[in-house]
């Protein structure tokens, strides 16, 4: 997996380039849409990643994948840098790189998974002069401000966009002065059968109940993602907090999935939790490669990001029937709706989100219902067999003909 | 008393309570003790000139051959000096410090070295002494508490007369501001500020929320800008960063709203108190012990809601705020201030040194 062989193959039609092969949203969305391609269409592609990560190998068997952090150091350079050579070491192993992806360099179209994949299109360079780029943007404020130059240097030259949300289509415009006609938006997806034929067992959800000490029978309120600042797990505390209070919902219990218990932010957040008194009601636990059994725990689910383009795991948890609430300056209030899907309010509004949550939990019924519209609205639209062609219409459609 | 050697070690010259606390302390040993001070700064700080001021600064490098009948420790910060120290001094350690700072700031082999080396522990609060007995092992009886203080008059003399020169540095007149100071760490909770703010102008738009001292831009505070920002509130909630006269601002804050996580006593409380200014706080903090009895408000952490409930109370009440103002006046005089705390911790350095 780590260098394109010359085993004859030929140029790609296509080269799709993701940050990382993490079990993410991105890359998942990569994943489906190549694994459709593969299986619809004569488009030769292949696929490079600047890390690698937990779906490296699923990329693999998709298509011929290089894993740009992988082309190691050669004989020569290895040399030269042990004597302290370092510029003509990096010179070399350079060199080495820019020899890796010769084959790769004839595509007519490059597919960059996020803005952070830019930074691939140099290794790629020089392309065919009609070769077309496109950018998949699911970066909202904080993430564009954070991009690496090397990346920002690259996004002049994407004659594409797809917004992964409406909300990230008008961000791009407004303030990353994106044209409105390059830009179309996709949503993201998830594998629907895939998640149908492995329900989590029961006994596992029941060991998740017991790993944190939930009585049976009592609610659970959940959330899923890392602890950093974005993804608001203060504001869930809050939040957790605002229920506690009320007699009515004192045995609700909150459980945070995705919490890196190495992390100084679950330390602090912990501490937190204790300080506030909710240390046997709030439940930061680590993350793990099959959540699903703690989704299946779930009866509301809260999205507290301060910005998220649209999260899969608000799918996943939809599909199972959970009604979610958010946050309206997320992308999955176009998803949630009024009532429709879930629920959104006002941004930082904890109080009302605390109330939205509440009434879910107070009234099944309603929580049923709106779950199952979610669920009924994942299967219609958001598996990839029905978003993924969507996508590769455009990429096909976009592509220069020859 | 016989005049002794005292070494004090401060983990650095930051213009922030612990060692603004110490000068205090060191000024008044000056004044009332014939001993001999010496200053050991870990790090340096804009505070570095005032303390060579009061007496000879050395560095880390100097403790192995420290001369001293006694070496105080200004925080746990200064902890690490304890492996380097010569047998002979008295060990006293100030301890500013909750549980995040004794776990995380300092490792197992200082907190073995706390327990093992020092003679006695003077703590800003009782919240201070659980979280030592807690996070330390430190047994109670070896730990004395020492409230934070102020040089009240120095405090109000500093601030302007807003009535006689009536500029207000923030604040047009009728406008409510409820203010707030510190660093802009997530223990200082500028986001929960913010959240206050978000809450308190749901029951009384039109406020204005200054948040003085701490960054004013950079990446500690850019998320909780943003949320500002989205949130409508850019022009009423301002962070202003270090300010050279921040008495003159908290002269103009009809409420102090103190919105830490946690923190051990802070002393800008007492300025408020001394300025006649109210203040607000949760119950995680050791402010409550000075705020207890009608000197201020406590509501438990972190009902944001609760005091904006406390905070607009105050802003209406003008009897019950009036009496909350004089209570916490007095009780920072009684028992806060400078010319009352400093010979209570003299006493205790003497006593140590009699020992």
């Amino acid at each position: 997996m780590s260098a394109p062989s010359d085993d004859g193959r030929g140029t790609p039609d296509v080269v799709f380039v993701s940050h990382e092969a993490t079990r993410t949203g991105a890359p998942l969305m990569l994943l489906y849409v190549l694994r459709w391609l593969r299986d619809h269409s004569e488009l030769r592609f292949e696929v490079l990643l600047l890390e690698g990560g937990a779906i490296e190998a699923d990329f693999a068997a998709v298509a011929p994948t290089t894993v740009v952090a992988d082309i190691g150091p050669g004989r020569l350079d290895g040399v030269a840098r042990r004597f302290g050579a370092h510029r003509l070491a990096d010179r070399l192993h350079e060199r080495r790189r820019r020899a890796a992806l010769a084959p790769l360099r004839g595509a007519s179209l490059v597919y960059c998974n996020v803005l952070e994949s830019l930074a691939a299109l140099p290794l790629l360079d020089p392309g065919p002069p009609d070769r077309v780029v496109v950018t998949h943007i699911h970066e909202m404020r904080a993430a564009f401000r954070a991009l690496a130059p090397a990346a920002r240097a690259q996004l002049r030259r994407s004659d594409r966009f797809v917004a992964a949300s409406d909300l990230v289509r008008e961000l791009a415009i407004d303030h990353f002065g994106i044209d409105p006609e390059r830009i179309v938006r996709h949503y993201e997806c998830i594998d629907v059968e895939a998640l149908h034929a492995t329900p989590p067992p029961a006994e596992a959800v029941e060991a998740a109940r017991r790993s944190c000490g939930i009585p049976v029978g009592a609610p659970v309120v959940g959330a899923v993602g890392v602890t950093g600042w974005r993804k608001g797990p203060d504001l869930f505390v809050l939040l957790a907090d605002h229920l506690h209070r009320r007699e009515a919902t004192r045995d609700v219990h909150f459980v945070w999935l995705g919490a890196d218990p190495e992390a100084p932010e679950t330390r602090s957040l912990r501490r937190d939790v204790e300080r506030a008194g909710l240390a046997d009601v709030v439940h930061f636990v680590a993350p793990e490669p099959a959540p699903g059994r703690w989704f299946a725990l779930f009866d509301v689910f809260t999205l507290t990001s301060r910005e998220d383009p649209f999260p899969l795991v608000c799918l996943e948890s939809s599909l199972l029937g959970t009604p979610i609430v958010c946050f309206a300056n997320t992308g999955m209030a176009e998803f949630a709706g009024e009532g429709e899907c879930g629920f959104m309010v006002d941004y930082l509004d904890v109080e009302a989100m605390a109330a939205r949550v509440t009434d879910l939990l107070e009234d099944p019924d309603r929580r049923a219902e709106v779950g199952r519209r979610a669920s009924e609205r994942v299967q219609r639209e958001f598996d990839y067999r029905v978003a993924a062609p969507l996508l590769a219409a455009d990429i096909e459609r976009w592509r220069p003909r020859r | 008393m016989t005049p002794a050697r005292v070494a004090f070690v401060s983990h650095n010259a930051s213009r922030s309570g612990a060692p603004l606390l110490l000068l205090q302390l060191q000024r008044w040993l000056l004044d009332h003790s014939d001993h001999e001070l010496v200053t050991v700064l870990l790090d340096g700080g804009p505070l570095e000139a005032d303390f060579a001021a009061v007496g000879p600064v050395v560095g880390p490098d100097d403790l192995a051959g420290l001369d001293a009948d006694l070496v105080y420790l200004n925080t746990v910060g200064a902890a690490p000096a304890l492996a380097v120290l010569p047998d002979g001094p008295k060990v006293v350690c100030h301890v500013h410090e909750l549980d995040y700072a004794l776990t995380h700031w300092i490792d197992e082999a200082d907190r073995d070295r706390l327990r093992h080396r020092v003679d006695r522990f003077l703590v800003v609060s009782q919240l201070v002494r659980a979280a030592l007995e807690r996070c330390v092992g430190v047994d109670p009886g070896r730990v004395e508490v020492h409230y934070g203080f102020v040089d009240v008059a120095a405090v109000a003399a500093g601030a302007p007369a807003p009535a006689a020169s009536g500029t207000r540095v923030i604040g047009a007149s009728g406008t409510h501001v409820i203010g707030a100071s510190g660093t802009t760490e997530w223990r200082k909770a500028p986001d929960l500020f913010l959240a206050l703010a978000a809450a308190v102008e749901r029951r009384r738009p039109g406020g204005e929320y200054p948040w003085v001292g701490g960054a004013d831009r950079g990446p500690e505070i850019d998320g909780v800008l943003a949320d500002r920002d989205r949130l409508g509130l850019t022009d009423s909630v301002r962070f202003v960063g270090e300010q050279p006269d921040a008495r003159a601002w908290f002269a103009a804050f009809d409420v102090f709203a103190l919105v830490s996580r946690d923190d051990p006593f802070p002393l800008t409380v007492l300025e408020a108190a001394a300025l006649g200014v109210p203040v607000v706080a949760f119950d995680s903090t050791g402010a409550r012990e000075f705020l207890a009895d009608g000197c201020g408000v406590v509501v438990p952490y972190p009902d944001v809601e609760a005091m904006a409930d406390a905070v607009v109370r105050l802003l209406d009440d003008g009897p019950g705020r009036a009496a909350l103002v004089e209570a916490a006046r007095r009780r920072v005089r009684a028992d806060h201030d400078l010319g009352v705390a400093a010979p209570r911790l003299q006493a205790a350095i003497e006593s140590v040194l009699a020992s």
